[in-house]
């Protein structure tokens, strides 16, 4: 496991973007800590590979548990990263993500799991798994994260580690 | 490499493992944890880690989602809940498991010696007692922006002999930036 890209924010962001990802690796793992400044409580990270963003082509199912509850659901539009903690959660907590994806550098579809927290003081919270597809089949060569029209909050970290197999 | 192994811990059935002066040289921390307790009370129980010594219990809230086999369900513990720890909940297996049966955490905080930050764990569990079982995805939330530099970690009642665990620092150093 390599680091490839690290990153810390000191000015809030519209989105982030991972660029000329190496192509000497088997699989993706991508660690956020990441905070909004959205005021929804459920607003989540949006992401496009090799900066195709045709909606039709991403689709996921998630399992949720929300602190008393648990969901499942699918959906179709950009590929989603989890839910994130915003102002509405408590101060200074960020969320925790991390993202498999599986076979880059191939040109076959790209599978990509994500598990995530958005950890608060109060009862309801996003305990969050996602098994997501995105239709693309050309190499990640690139990764652009954004917040929906929100902003990654100063303090936001994002590592990229290449695996070998 | 960059995923570095810091320190391991080995319970006897009568004491928690403490990882102390934990090096604050890493990005990010991986707890791993292969245990079972030594409760009686019922069939799994939680596992618990306090965080800096810290067992204030206004400091700390949890969440899981996990399922047994046939259900799933959703839990929450705020800061009015008293819990004073993280809590991986239904994570291993109890005493009335049978024999050699333990449950596995993985536990990972990041940004650990970020001091702008409240330190949250995120956590992969399970125990699958054959024939029955819990996998869960959990969460903690430490409400202290210090950083961490010790874990002390246990079980209902305590964690029994052949108990371990493993605290890993996990590096960021790019080769590359791409930004």
């Amino acid at each position: 496991m390599q680091p490839i890209f690290s990153r810390t924010l000191t000015s809030t962001n519209t989105n982030i973007n991972i660029n000329n990802i190496p192509q000497i690796y088997n699989d993706l793992y991508l660690v956020l800590s990441v905070r909004s400044s959205g005021s929804t409580g459920s607003g989540s990270i949006g992401a496009y590979f090799s900066g195709q963003t045709y909606p039709s082509l991403a689709s996921w199912t998630t399992a949720v548990g929300n602190g008393s509850s648990v969901s499942s659901s699918r959906n179709s539009a950009y590929q989603n990263f989890g839910n994130v903690n915003d102002t509405t959660h408590t101060a200074n907590t960020f969320s925790s993500h991390t993202i498999y994806i599986s076979d880059y550098g191939t040109t076959k579809f790209k599978q990509c799991i994500v598990d995530s927290v958005s950890e608060t003081n109060a009862t309801a919270v996003q305990t969050f798994m996602l098994s997501g597809l995105d239709r693309i089949n050309i190499p990640v060569t690139s990764i652009t994260m954004d917040m929906g029209g929100n902003l990654f909050q100063i303090g936001s970290t994002m590592t990229l580690y290449g695996i070998s197999r | 490499m960059t995923m570095h192994h810091i320190a391991s811990g080995i319970a006897n059935g009568s004491n928690a493992i403490t990882f102390s002066n934990i090096p604050q040289t890493f990005t990010h921390l991986q707890l791993k944890v292969y245990g079972r307790s030594t409760w009686t009370g019922g069939s799994s129980s939680n596992v618990y880690v306090t965080v800096n010594g810290n067992s204030t219990t206004t400091n700390y809230a949890a969440h899981a989602l996990y399922g047994t086999g046939s259900s799933a369900a959703a839990q929450a513990f705020t800061s009015s809940s008293g819990i004073g720890y993280y809590v991986a909940y239904w994570a291993f297996p109890t005493a009335t498991a049978s024999a050699n049966i333990f449950g596995s955490l993985v536990m990972d905080i990041f940004d650990y010696t970020n001091t702008s930050k409240n330190k949250v764990a995120k956590m992969l569990y399970g125990n699958d007692r054959n024939g029955s079982g819990v996998v869960g995805v959990g969460s903690s939330l430490f409400m202290q922006t210090g950083a961490i530099t010790s874990l002390t970690i246990g079980a209902d009642i305590l964690l029994t002999a052949g108990s371990r665990a493993d605290l890993y620092g996990i590096t960021s150093n790019p080769i590359s930036t791409g930004a």
